[in-house]
């Protein structure tokens, strides 16, 4: 009599519904009320800046499938998510080839270079906004809530600064509560829309998607950091409430963090990357020269992941709480106690012939060691001829000098890009922080012929001081004007300085055609100054 | 006070079924059972009766070093044949033929209250009369109440059930209440154990009342523990924990943090053992599941064939149907229906395709860390297959503690990758034992 045998096979006979495909769809139905409502404050354009964001998503996932004879993938919805999310964090008034570059980048290069779904280590989205960013103006310029820039034209968009911005220099962005819990305000077009964004948030967390630990930290943690260290003069609440719903921080934290494969694992590493997230977020915040810190918070801990699913193991199950890490630090103490401070030995001496085989190995590296460094030096030495470092030197010695006779007060005196007709240059005077005054270069005819003059003027139109930088003027002729004394007769003066009578600087006697010609420099210079500001003076934009 | 598990699942019950059907005789007796020398963990018995021999119910017919094998039905042996197993191969096994006569075995009615008798004398009547764990693992009781004497404070009575389908525990605590409590008494005394606890899932609300106002009536000193409904709560190391709040060591069982656990179908044939002199003939077995007609709590012989089972509840609905014994969790597919039932045989489900779940082809992981926050074993499923992909580096395996994985299933149940992690655990768990061997 025979039997089969009966086989073992896989067991538990039941499984879950959740699928890949299933979970990205509850991600997207959960992004879908912020989009609408992004929709319904910028307009139409938003939805067809997503759909051509996730189109070119799916369309570069399919072709990179199609080229590497992969698996095509796209069915799993990831690359939808990541199109969509990216479209999301763009401002309204983004070109259509915007989407396109960064999905194409975050799937291609951040996504399927590494591998494909799950073992990319940057968030793909995020990336491809972070590459985006690189181009001015583009990531910087907001549109207003309900503006509604055209399909096709955006220029009747008006830019407008965002919560975040006025957060930024420390001042309470002026909208109501209401206004920023619905989106009332300028920014990306799916992050504006808090509440929309918490609600899908809620939807995530019911359908079990995401776990409560990522953006429960991550939010938190941004609330007590910015409620322990508010601006100064805030009150505290508000302050907490218009930074949590500013920015990114609730797509952000709701939908980018916890993307599966560039967040940890393990509970405890969940937790860390949460709150090292919020912690970044505020200190980039705070101190960032960008407004938002966000995004670049999540990138930086993405990069952090292996290490804290390392931190985070689990505690095996029956060993009590921080026994395996009590044991550790134990195992690990003991190993410094044995470290011992012990003197290399020394190598064994060759001697005799042996020596003389070494000698064209010891000779090979030195003379590569020397060759390299005489080639740096050579270097060195021609870049210092070239651009004439001693010149360089001379021309900071001379307008060091310039600086003292023409505006003793200032600290610095840098060129402007201000032009005038008669002026050679304009410069700028500062001390730490302020603008003291101008100093203006300007040519006029002398006794002997053309002197150049330079006349500092600070804000009030008063002469700081005078300079004569070129002149040639007759030694015994002129030069009696061109002493320093009698420079420094000008300085207060201000308005048209007259030759005789009231606001007159009396001409040196031997050199009055020199006297004169100063006068008449140093009026000239007034004269430019005072019209800095009206407009008449021709603004250069260009390279100074 | 519970206190709260790591990981675990909550799964749907789905024992609508069978829940509120009694417990019942199949309308047809079986023409014939086989009783496996090997139904308990441990060295198989060696058979005491030939072909030919007439025996009754509740003789013994196989005896070794554990637990007796006693004949479940009367009739005439017709042999000891190879048949095969539930667990798997084919096993040695008595066939009788039923001459549906249910003649008794004249074994001696123990005399006296049980209370009188010493522990000894308990655990020799525990091993008389062949009882072993009833829940699935087939330990002898017997062995398990020898090693726990002395050591253990708490008696725990696992009735948290959590495999879906399956109501056989939940049955007899409704119907058996006074007996059940009685067997955890016995057990008590047995084991030498000051508190006695019974730990019933939250699903079954009814049970817990109606254990509640026994214990009040017939004064059994003992608490009734609501666990929470979530799988994998009705394994030894979950309850422990659930219960007590302590956790058994890896390498460990639960005499070693005070307690042991028994079943209550162990506990109902205890106290049919020691009361009764009943020895372990009969139990309750569940057949539930989508592809059954009639959903049912038998009380059958054991040895009693899956085909028979299945057709005391009405047949199937679809030949195609995935027949198991045990749940479907932990359960093992059975191909071959002449298996017969065993003593740890809790239930026997047939899975229609639907209810089992689409399982897609396997596909790459996508990191999102399921696996992780369910295992109650607190381990890593998602590592332990990352590390087989590259080559099963047994030293790295080691460090990821998979022997303490117990095969629950939650975490292949969970992945959205429809990877099959019970068995990478398992494959990894093989490899660390290899390398073991060979150091």
């Amino acid at each position: 009599m025979s039997y089969r045998h009966t086989k073992h096979p896989v067991s538990p006979n039941l499984k879950d519904r959740a699928g890949v495909d299933t979970i990205m769809l509850d991600v997207l139905v959960a992004l879908t009320p912020a989009l609408l409502m992004g929709t319904y404050l910028f307009g139409l354009r938003v939805l067809l800046l997503a759909a051509v964001s996730v189109m070119s998503c799916m369309a570069a996932e399919m072709l990179y499938c199609r080229l590497t004879k992969r698996p095509n993938t796209v069915s799993d919805l990831s690359a939808c998510v990541t199109g969509l999310l990216l479209a999301m964090s763009l401002p309204v008034t983004a070109p259509y080839w915007a989407p396109v570059l960064g999905g194409a980048f975050a799937i291609v290069v951040v996504k399927q270079f590494y591998g494909g779904l799950g073992k990319n280590f940057m968030n793909p989205a995020l990336a491809g906004r972070m590459l985006l960013l690189s181009f001015p103006g583009m990531m910087t310029s907001w549109t207003d809530a309900l503006v509604r820039p055209g399909l096709l034209n955006t220029a009747d968009a008006v830019s407008t600064a965002t919560p975040m911005a006025y957060l930024h220099v420390g001042k309470l962005p002026p909208y109501t509560p209401e206004q920023m819990l619905l989106g009332q305000h300028g920014g990306a077009m799916g992050e504006v829309a808090g509440a929309m964004l918490l609600l899908g948030g809620v939807y995530l967390l019911c359908r079990r998607v995401i776990s409560w630990r990522i953006p429960v930290l991550f939010i938190g943690t941004v609330a007590l950091l910015t409620g322990l260290f508010p601006a100064q003069g805030q009150p505290v609440m508000e302050w907490v409430g218009y930074n949590l719903f500013s920015g990114g921080l609730l797509l952000g934290a709701i939908f980018m963090a916890t993307d599966y494969a560039t967040s940890p694992v393990t509970p405890r590493g969940q937790m860390l990357f949460g709150v090292c997230c919020g912690g970044l977020t505020f200190v980039l915040r705070t101190f960032g020269s960008y407004p938002d810190g966000v995004g670049f918070s999540i990138l930086t801990m993405n990069c952090c992941v292996w290490l804290l699913d390392r931190i985070g193991l689990p505690r095996r199950f029956g060993i009590p709480p921080l026994t395996e890490s009590r044991l550790w630090l134990r195992k690990q103490l003991a190993r410094l106690a044995r470290l011992k401070p012990v003197l290399p030995k020394p190598s064994e001496k060759v001697t005799g012939e042996k020596m003389l085989d070494r000698l064209p190995q010891i000779a090979k590296r030195t003379a590569a060691v020397c060759a390299t460094l005489a080639v740096a030096v050579a270097g060195v030495w021609l870049v210092h001829g070239l651009t004439g470092q001693a010149v360089m030197e001379q021309e900071n010695r001379k307008m060091q000098q310039l600086l003292e006779r023409v505006m003793p007060q200032a600290q610095v005196l840098t060129e402007t890009p201000y032009l005038a007709e008669d002026a050679l240059s304009i410069l700028a005077g500062y001390n730490e922080s302020e603008l003291i005054g101008h100093a203006v270069e300007v040519e006029v005819q002398g006794f002997g012929g053309m002197m150049t003059l330079v006349v500092g003027v600070d804000v009030n139109g008063e002469v700081t001081g005078i300079s004569v930088t070129a002149n040639s003027e007759h030694a015994v002729i002129g030069g009696a004007a061109l002493e320093q004394s009698f420079l420094d007769r000008y300085i207060g003066m201000s308005g048209t300085i007259r030759d005789t009578g009231w606001n007159s600087v009396d001409a040196v006697s031997g050199a009055t055609d020199t006297s004169r010609a100063i006068t008449a420099g140093v009026n000239k210079a007034l004269y430019i100054i005072s019209r800095l500001d009206s407009g008449d003076v021709e603004f250069v934009d260009g390279d100074v | 006070m519970v206190h709260s598990i790591f990981g675990g699942i909550h799964l749907e019950g789905r024992k609508e079924g069978s829940r509120r059907k009694p417990l019942s005789v199949p309308d047809v007796q079986p023409k014939q059972v086989a009783l496996p020398l090997r139904m308990h963990a441990g060295e198989p018995c060696a058979p005491l009766v030939k072909a030919g021999d007439v025996v009754a119910v509740g003789q013994p017919v196989a005896r070794g070093e554990g637990p007796v094998i006693h004949a479940s039905v009367s009739g005439r042996v017709v042999g000891v044949e190879a048949r095969p197993h539930p667990w798997g191969d084919a096993c040695p096994a008595i066939v009788i033929e039923n001459d549906e006569k249910d003649t008794p075995w004249q074994n001696e009615v123990p005399d006296g209250d049980w209370r009188e008798r010493s522990e000894s004398d308990l655990i020799e009547c525990i091993a008389q009369c062949g009882v072993v764990g009833m829940g699935g693992a087939a330990y002898p009781t017997a062995d398990k109440l020898r090693a726990a004497r002395g050591r253990v404070e708490t008696v725990i009575l696992n009735a948290a059930e959590s495999e879906p389908y399956i109501t056989a525990d939940h049955r007899l605590l409704l119907e058996r209440s006074e007996a059940v409590l009685t067997g955890l008494t016995i057990l008590q005394k047995a084991a030498g154990a000051k508190h006695g606890v019974v730990a019933v899932e939250g699903n079954k609300l009814n049970a817990i009342e109606g254990l509640e106002k026994t214990a009040q009536r017939t004064n059994v000193a003992c608490r009734v523990c609501g666990v929470p409904t979530r799988y994998p709560l009705g394994s030894e190391k979950q309850v422990v924990k659930a219960v007590t709040g302590r956790e058994i060591p890896s390498e460990g069982v639960a005499i070693d943090v005070g307690c042991v656990v028994f079943n209550v179908a162990t506990a109902y044939a205890v106290y049919q053992a020691v009361v009764e002199g009943r020895p372990l003939t009969h139990r309750v077995i569940t057949v539930g599941g989508g592809a059954v007609v009639r959903p049912r709590n038998l009380w059958v012989p054991i040895g009693t064939s899956v085909a028979d089972l299945i057709r005391a509840a009405g047949g199937l609905r679809e030949r195609q149907a995935k027949v198991l014994t045990g749940g479907p969790m932990t359960g093992t597919t059975q191909t071959d229906w002449n298996v017969p039932a065993l003593k740890s045989t809790n239930g026997v489900i047939c899975l229609l395709d639907w209810e089992r779940g689409e399982r897609k082809p396997e596909s790459d992981c996508i990191r999102c860390g399921r696996c992780v926050a369910v295992c109650p074993m607190h381990l890593m499923p998602i590592l332990v297959a990352k590390e087989l992909k590259l080559g099963g580096d047994p030293v790295e395996l080691a460090r990821l503690h998979t022997e303490d994985c117990m095969a629950c299933g939650c975490c292949s149940y969970v992945c959205p990758a429809h990877i099959p992690l019970v068995e990478r655990m398992a494959q990894a768990k093989n490899i660390v034992q290899q390398e073991e061997r060979e150091v």
